[in-house]
């Protein structure tokens, strides 16, 4: 049947189509925007973050008693790890990246409270923090030993004299150029001299979008809970963690390991709505393109049925099977095509409307010709069971006078 | 123009055969009107089937206008039977969807042929059924004899070797049924070979001859007419109205 003769008969049995046009037309703009969200969710879990996660554990220890000295616990703790074979370096830390807990603060360029400081993610940690994180140092130095001491609750802080920063708050800062050796003033208009930048580095909020400026302050924060990270040789970690656990445990009789994790663990917590919102948009996905090719297969059944003496005339007529099959066919791709369309409009109006409530990203639109094709293909492998069963209606049903 | 020689037809399922046609031999002439009658289950319609390449069958041979049908695939039976046969079914079989124009479309666009000759094709045979000024309703909006008269053009439009007719009167009144016999008698005035199923003998006394089957066989043959006795000749691929109204 020719492509005119088919629409007017379209037209004149609209509902079934039109129902099933209108639930690919919704399916597409859901499954789009959910696709796009899915995708922008993977992506923020996947991006890389500067850090060796793979190799890194992380252990939290609780002094306790009057006589608990954290100084020495620190420095026996951090010994005893470092003595462990496998382990590559250790520190002990103000708080962990990707954990979600930190610590933020704001840095400026030039000495002028009246200007906006740029925020930034903190932290501390001793000359061996880079190398205890896996992360590499792009230009000027590491903090020297002597830059580094222990940072007590009762100790007065001050302000370090030298500190590392990422190549994205240096760009925050000076913009094109060089912060190298530049000053970075904190709130108090004190300054601290830039010594090193780090190429790239994520900070303790995932979600946060200055995530990627940080600051490293030389010290070794010496709490009641320290929070220590240590690297290991490649493909280690597992077979490291308890060692160390056990170890810690029986070396220091006052402090209690609260917690020793895989840095991959806490990233994962941290990441969990993200995965959690993919994991159910994906299922949101599955059904919804279930639902629809149950729907199409549900429609072009039905129409074989309701047509079984049409199809039989056809065939009486001189069709083939293969032109009742194109038929069929070609009836669905002109319903999915209407769907389409329609669905198209109802994507980015959904998207336009998710950009404006949720302040989400626009709308990637390369998305909508993949979902188009994508349902094309799927609804066209949904109708060809129906189609191939309407082509083997015999011609004789022609003649039957039921 | 048709020779069937010892055809034989069996319908099995796991239980049971059933011989729709047993050697039967039958010849049809270029011209010729027959009407193919007999009691329920005599195998008429199976015979319709066969002529028609609806069906296959097991034994024999068939010969339909030059051509040994017997052993066409599906496909090549599919054209054969587009470019060689005119069907009319009892129900007229029309599709309610399309518009009359786009029904007899439906037979023309299977055979492939351009558009300015379907429609020179379709707007003729609607002329001869005399429904030229309602090639856009549908078939629920005529009666059961408009509707066979469009089935009967749907037909004609391909130019047909042989005409089948499947009771084609089997669904009108007794008026509307004689005058779809008068449509018939005057294509086959003019040159048409009808072949035609029906179980009303005063309607089979209306071809030239009769052929009587039981238990799939031919029991008899009577000739009625002969060409001398047609009505009317009137030409097919004019513009006259071979009805002015049913």
């Amino acid at each position: 049947m020719g492509f005119g003769p088919m629409m007017s008969s379209l037209l004149r049995n609209k509902t079934g189509p039109l129902l099933v046009a209108l639930q690919i037309a919704v399916t597409l703009a859901i499954v789009i925007n959910s696709l796009f969200i899915i995708m922008q969710r993977v992506e923020k879990m996947n991006r890389p973050t500067g850090i060796d996660v793979d190799n890194v554990i992380v252990t939290y220890v609780r002094g306790f008693g009057e006589d608990f000295d954290v100084v020495s616990s620190i420095t026996n703790d951090i010994d005893l790890i470092k003595s462990i074979s496998g382990v590559v370096a250790a520190t002990v830390s103000n708080h962990v990246p990707l954990s979600g807990s930190g610590s933020g603060t704001g840095l400026r360029a030039v000495a002028d409270e009246t200007i906006t400081p740029i925020g930034v993610g903190r932290f501390r940690w001793s000359e061996e923090g880079l190398d205890a994180m896996g992360i590499e140092l792009s230009r000027g130095r590491n903090f020297y030993p002597q830059e580094v001491n222990y940072i007590l609750p009762t100790s007065e802080n001050g302000t370090p004299p030298s500190v590392l920063i990422t190549q994205d708050l240096a760009e925050s800062l000076f913009g094109e150029e060089d912060a190298l050796g530049k000053p970075v003033y904190w709130g108090d208009m004190e300054a601290s001299t830039v010594v090193g930048i780090i190429g790239h580095m994520h900070g303790s909020w995932v979600t946060w979008d200055k995530l990627t400026n940080v600051v490293i302050q030389p010290g070794k924060p010496a709490y009641t809970t320290n929070k220590y990270i240590i690297r290991v040789e490649p493909g280690m970690r597992d077979e490291l963690l308890p060692v160390i656990e056990q170890k810690l445990g029986e070396s220091n009789r006052q402090r209690v390991i609260k917690r020793v994790s895989t840095l991959e663990d806490l990233a994962a917590r941290s990441y969990q709505q993200d995965r959690g919102t993919a994991i159910i948009l994906s299922i949101v996905i599955s059904l919804l393109i279930g639902l629809t090719v149950l729907v199409i297969v549900g429609l072009s059944s039905f129409h074989v049925t309701q047509r079984t003496k049409q199809i039989g005339t056809r065939r009486a007529l001189g069709a083939r099977r293969i032109d009742i099959i194109k038929q069929f066919m070609l009836e669905n791709w002109l319903v999915t095509t209407a769907g389409a369309l329609l669905g198209a409009l109802l994507t980015f109006a959904l998207a336009y409307w998710l950009e404006v409530s949720f302040e989400l990203p626009r709308l990637d639109w390369r998305f909508l010709p993949a979902g188009i094709v994508t349902l094309w293909v799927m609804s066209s492998l949904a109708a060809f069971e129906p189609a191939r069963r309407a082509a083997s209606v015999p011609p004789a049903v022609a003649t039957r006078s039921v | 123009m048709l020779q069937m020689t010892q055809i034989k037809k069996v319908y099995r399922t796991e239980l049971i055969e059933t011989h729709a046609l047993r050697e039967l031999s039958l010849s049809v002439n270029e011209g010729e009107f027959i009407a193919v009658t007999g009691p329920s289950g005599s195998g008429k319609t199976t015979f319709l089937n066969i002529v028609g390449l609806l069906e296959t069958f097991e034994h024999g041979t068939y010969m339909l206008d030059g051509k040994d049908v017997s052993r066409l695939n599906d496909d090549d039976r599919s054209a054969f039977r587009n470019q060689k046969i005119g069907f009319i079914f009892q129900s007229f079989n029309l599709i309610p969807d399309l518009n009359l124009f786009e029904n007899i479309d439906v037979p023309l666009r299977y055979r492939g042929l351009p558009a300015g000759d379907r429609k020179q094709r379709i707007e003729n045979a609607l002329e001869t059924v005399g429904l030229a000024s309602r090639m856009r309703h549908i078939p629920a909006q005529l009666s059961g004899g408009q509707q066979q008269r469009v089935a009967i053009a749907r037909a004609l439009a391909g130019d047909p070797k042989v005409l089948l007719a499947d009771e084609p009167t089997g669904n009108l009144d007794t008026t509307m049924a004689h005058q779809v016999m008068d449509l018939l008698e005057q294509i086959h005035a003019a040159g048409t070979t009808i072949v035609m199923v029906t179980h009303d003998p005063e309607l089979a006394n209306r071809a030239e001859r009769n052929i009587h089957l039981i238990d799939g066989r031919v029991s008899g043959e009577e000739f009625v007419h002969s060409q001398d006795e047609i009505p009317q000749a009137v030409k097919l691929n004019g513009s006259e109205p071979l009805v002015a109204q049913l």
